[in-house]
């Protein structure tokens, strides 16, 4: 493919809302419900209704092409295993819900590994083992990227965090940088990478600073200083910066395994200790709440239980949107009985904001000129709307990744994102 | 446990641009609307001095026009817009019963006033308010309304009115003083620069500027010429404004005015002018280039939406506003230009949807070829038919010269 330059728009961020206050841990929810469903894939749930699980003991395995396990986050009695809950796909799946004892009581596999000895398929097995998924917001297995033949020259640690309001991540490198790198060192021995970067937005400064006060010991993981546009955080669009490459599949194509910030720490914990994924940061912001502010959760907490430590609603937003990941490529949840699950990064209520009267497309063209991977919405829309699916098709309307800026920039507020993934649904469907 | 609270479903993204309601943001249609007309005053104003007030404040008597008079060209182009809009609000109340609030809102999201005052500024400002009804009839109703109103319609409104207006009523325009204001009428200018052209292709240069004092008159619009667009200086400054707020597309008055110069160029060239700018540029300001260019090409629903099939619309825009103008009946080039173009607008955006997204490269450069070389031969065409006229008035001179000299 002919090498194309990607454009980005800046977006103001108005990260200031969660970034002010501290993280809270809150890691004793009375309840936890854990999706028996990843990627849209169900996971067979390996636990039945009155069995004891200890913390860390596997009681599901997501199939399909790339398995993974689901640990139990908390210690107690399984009470239901199809208790159905909003999830931020937008909408219901069966969860496990596990009545949490409190004792906190660790399973026999979470113990400390001998880190220098693990070889690399080893550290892969973990990986693994340990259900680590990319907490970016896809949710894919990350074992699978290391599992590559491929040669990789670089290993990349996505911090741009480039969707607005979410400040998960600036708050994990704010307070965990150690465990960062170290996680950072356990990939690069995952994959045989001579080098790492962490590609960060360069108007976060204060991050900056603290990275190249620790990195300076660190002769093969820098600092990458990527533009404060969306969507900078986009897996291609960071290859391209950094490899000056472009791939059509997968990272390693190019050379390079693209890692969330939030994975590298995961990893870092799973290596040294074999504690397995059931713990993360999610933003909780918006107008919708009296206090904005990242809080460390258990996976499967019920979002009401975080709620009620966080300060409730702001009751002054009446109509409002609850959305499950960032504003521009989360989810509206039609109620707050949402629970967390591996890769949600943020929870946002915000005022909702409508327009009634809105013009007829102008043609004004800038969908077509902001669009990342060079769609046309508007003719995609059109076309759509003319049911002519070959021609769709050929407008590969199934290039699209669904990051919002056409639906952002339209002036006459036209939902062009969603009929484009329509589009790409109904090419899906009738192949 | 507390209740479950109930939310709104709506669509990601949840931030948009055309939220935000700051008179400075360039988010919303309306906002980009009300710039394209902030963008058109400069030009009313320009029109109005150089049609009315310049000719009421001449020192001889005889030419100065009436109060009334002075005040035409200004009324003329308002006028215009008052009638699109009245139309189309007659329009909606008739065919589709809206009334009130619903029609006045009909109206804020269609911008009827638009296609009436940019067809008032580029009839010439002699017309009588008859055809220019007439003219807006045509834009609002049948080029626009019918085709299903704004977002909706295939050709330029205004230009639709404009060629109908100058090929049924040129007549009656001539009749009244065609294009030319009332110090204009005695003055040395006999015509507008292109009409000039028209009658002398085979002129020279100078014998072509003669009429108007120089290049510098012409970029300034202080020539004979239809209402608003004689000002290639005015038009640039709209166009910068236009670009800066993001209500235009940059690339399209600067590809098209880029591709006709080239053009005209090479025809001056071949009309032994290579060294000589003054021929392309006197192409350049004459006519309603600078205008159509800016305010008619770029009109984005007419055109094409993809960036590359902009490259492309404006490129074809160049090479045949050059064919209508020196191969073409009418001396302009423009407005037929952006109407034929509009036809294809369909067109060349499904070709370059998909070749923006092709990863065939032979497929991507093939098709860029074919139209590179169907561009090369127009152009070949209007230029080898331009020069032609140059040489048969050569020839026919020499003749003329010959017989002189027989007959001596």
């Amino acid at each position: 493919m002919i090498f194309r330059k990607i454009k980005g728009v800046h977006i103001p961020g108005r990260k200031e809302m969660s970034i002010t206050n501290e993280i809270l841990t809150f890691t004793n929810p009375e309840h936890v419900y854990v999706p028996l469903v990843e990627q849209g894939v169900p996971a067979t749930c390996l636990v039945k209704v009155g069995d004891k699980v200890k913390l860390g003991q596997v009681i599901a395995e997501k199939g399909g092409r790339f398995p993974i396990p689901m640990h139990a986050p908390v210690s107690g009695e399984v009470v239901s295993i199809n208790q159905k809950m909003w999830h931020a796909s937008g909408r219901m799946v069966e969860t496990v819900v596990i009545k949490n004892d409190f004792q906190e009581t660790k399973h026999e596999s979470i113990k400390p590994n001998n880190t220098d000895a693990l070889t690399r398929e080893q550290i892969i097995e973990i990986v693994k083992n340990c259900g680590i998924v990319g907490l970016g917001g896809s949710c894919f297995p990350t074992y699978v990227k290391y599992q590559t033949t491929l040669p990789i020259d670089v290993v990349i640690i996505n911090a741009a965090e480039c969707e607005p309001y979410i400040t998960a991540d600036y708050m994990l490198i704010k307070t965990r940088v150690n465990e960062l790198i170290g996680g950072i060192k356990f990939i690069m021995r995952a994959t045989n990478a001579p080098k790492a970067v962490i590609a960060i937005k360069k108007t976060k400064e204060e991050l900056i600073e603290i990275l190249n006060n620790h990195l300076a010991n660190e002769e093969n993981i820098s600092v990458f200083l990527l533009p404060d546009v969306y969507p900078a955080g986009w897996e291609k669009y960071i290859v391209q910066k950094v490899c000056k490459k472009t791939y059509r599949g997968l990272p390693s194509e190019a050379g390079a395994v693209v890692n969330n910030v939030g994975t590298a720490i995961a990893i870092y914990h799973a290596v040294t200790n074999n504690m397995p994924l059931i713990e993360k940061v999610v933003t909780f912001t918006g107008d919708g709440f009296n206090n904005p502010q990242n809080v460390y959760v258990k996976i499967g907490t019920d979002i009401r239980e975080v709620l009620a430590k966080i300060g409730g609603y702001n009751n002054e937003v009446t109509e409002a949107n609850l959305i499950a990941g960032g504003p521009m490529t989360g989810k509206a949840v039609a109620f707050d009985s949402l629970v967390v699950h591996r890769s949600l990064g943020s929870v946002i209520v915000q005022s909702r904001k409508i327009r009634l009267v809105n013009p007829e497309c102008m043609g004004c063209g800038k969908c077509c000129d902001i669009c990342p991977v060079r769609l046309s919405p508007i003719l995609i829309k059109r076309t759509l709307e003319d049911k002519d699916y070959e021609l769709l098709a050929d407008f590969k309307a199934n290039n699209c990744m669904e990051c919002g800026l056409c639906s952002y920039v339209c002036p006459s507020r036209i939902e062009l994102t969603d009929a484009v993934v329509r589009a790409k649904t109904a090419l899906a469907t009738r192949k | 446990m507390t209740e479950q609270r109930r939310f709104s479903l709506d669509k990601a993204p949840f931030i948009r641009r055309a939220d935000n309601l700051k008179p400075l943001s360039v988010g919303s249609t309306s906002v980009i609307m009300r710039d394209f007309i902030i963008s058109l005053v400069p030009l009313i104003i320009f029109a109005w001095v150089k049609n009315g007030l310049l000719p009421y404040l001449n020192d001889n008597p005889a030419l100065r026009p009436s109060f009334l008079e002075m005040l035409y060209p200004l009324l003329f182009i308002l006028i215009g817009g008052f009638f699109s809009y009245a139309l189309e609000a007659l329009y909606y109340s008739l065919f589709y019963k809206l009334r009130g609030d619903e029609l006045l809102t009909k109206l804020s999201t269609s911008y009827a006033v638009i296609p009436g005052l940019l067809l008032g500024m580029i009839l010439p400002h002699n017309t009588p308010i008859w055809t220019l009804f007439i003219g807006c009839l045509f834009a609002t109703v049948i080029a626009k309304l019918l085709f299903g109103g704004f977002g909706h319609n295939i050709f330029n409104p205004a230009l639709i009115g404009y060629l109908f207006v100058i090929v049924a009523y040129l007549g009656v325009i001539q009749d009244r003083g065609g294009f030319l204001n009332l110090v204009e009428v005695d003055g040395v200018t006999s015509a507008t620069p292109l009409g000039h052209f028209a009658s002398n292709p085979g002129a020279s240069i100078d014998e072509l500027i003669a009429p108007y004092g120089s290049i510098w008159n012409l970029f300034v619009g202080l020539n004979p010429g239809s209402g608003a667009e004689t000002s290639a200086l005015l038009c640039i400054l709209a166009f910068a404004y236009l670009t800066v707020r993001k209500v235009i597309d940059w690339r399209i008055p600067v590809v098209y005015i880029g591709t006709f110069f080239v053009l005209v160029y090479i025809i001056g060239a071949f009309n032994g002018y290579a060294l000589d700018l003054r021929y392309a540029l006197f192409h350049l300001f004459t006519g309603g280039l600078f205008f159509g260019a800016v305010f008619m090409a770029t009109e984005p629903v007419t055109g094409p939406k993809t960036p590359n099939g902009r490259i492309l619309y404006a490129i074809s825009l160049g090479v045949l506003t050059v064919l209508f103008r020196f191969v073409g009946a009418f001396p302009e080039g423009v407005a037929s230009a952006i109407i034929t173009m509009n036809l294809f607008a369909i067109l060349l955006d499904r070709i370059c949807a998909k070749l923006r997204v092709s990863d065939n490269r032979t497929r991507i450069i093939v098709t860029y070829a074919v139209f590179a070389l169907f561009m090369v031969l127009i152009s070949v065409y209007s230029i080898s038919k331009s020069v032609f006229k140059n040489n048969d008035k050569a020839a026919i001179a020499e003749i003329a010269e010959v017989t002189v000299y027989d007959n001596n």
